[in-house]
């Protein structure tokens, strides 16, 4: 991993259209400021980590061979019993 | 229209026509390489789908209509997301929100991912799995309500 020293208000330029601003500093906290193109998807790391969990076992889900008719049952018996 | 021929995880070979295909220019979390669906209703009048990769037969997710479940639910979509889902600034379009499933062994304990839904514009064909900044919402929220869990109902 590349690391660099940045002080407040200092930048990195990641190719051309990419550039990280160091905002701020307080603390443990350190506000950045991204500038990126809209194609680039800016995520915050453990929130992408664990759509990939929840993904991947969202697949892994093996219901038996007919999963839909019981989830249709549950979802009759559950508008039955509380009214909407 | 092309009508095609594809093998489902739980419906075995199931035809599709070419405008049902649903493109997901960045594939899903996870399953990046994937950028083609169909979503097709368990029945008619049902709120549960089948997310079906049109390339990968055991790529199959269930899916549920977000506000039949959660009538409250509310999601902010960025100027950037909209582009993504070929909804012009300040244009005018449908937008479907569907919540992927996580179906346990007793499957009145499915939950919902309500962080990241998938955000369906099925007139352009296209589709996101919405990655928020921040959320109040998680990955698991119970679909069905704790009445529905009671042993004396004795469904699976």
């Amino acid at each position: 991993m590349l690391v660099l020293n940045r002080k407040k208000g200092q930048s990195i330029c990641i190719g051309e259209q990419i550039r990280i601003t160091v905002v701020d500093v307080q603390g443990d906290y350190i506000k950045i400021g991204i500038d990126a193109p809209r194609e680039v998807g800016v995520y915050r790391q453990e929130i992408y980590r664990e759509i990939v969990a929840a993904n991947m076992q969202a697949a892994a889900a093996k219901p038996g061979q007919e999963p839909h008719h019981l989830l249709d049952d549950l979802f009759k018996a559950q508008l039955e019993t509380t009214p909407r | 229209m092309n009508c095609m021929k594809i093998k489902s995880k739980y419906l075995e070979e199931i035809e599709i026509e070419s405008d049902q295909i649903i493109f997901f220019p960045e594939g899903l979390p996870a399953f990046e390489e994937e950028r083609q669906f169909v979503i097709i209703p368990f029945a008619a009048d049902s709120p549960f789908f089948y997310l079906q990769s049109v390339r990968k037969e055991q790529l199959c997710f269930i899916l549920a209509d977000v506000f039949t479940f959660f009538p409250h639910y509310e999601i902010e979509i960025n100027n950037r997301e909209l582009r993504r889902l070929k909804i012009r600034e300040g244009g005018k379009g449908s937008l479907n929100v569907f919540a992927l499933l996580t179906i346990p062994e007793i499957f009145a304990e499915t939950t919902a991912n309500l962080l990241a839904p998938l955000i369906i514009n099925f007139d352009q064909q296209v589709g996101i799995q919405y990655i928020p900044q921040l959320s109040r919402y998680h990955t698991k929220h119970p679909l069905f309500e704790d009445s529905i869990l009671s042993p004396a109902q004795g469904v699976r």
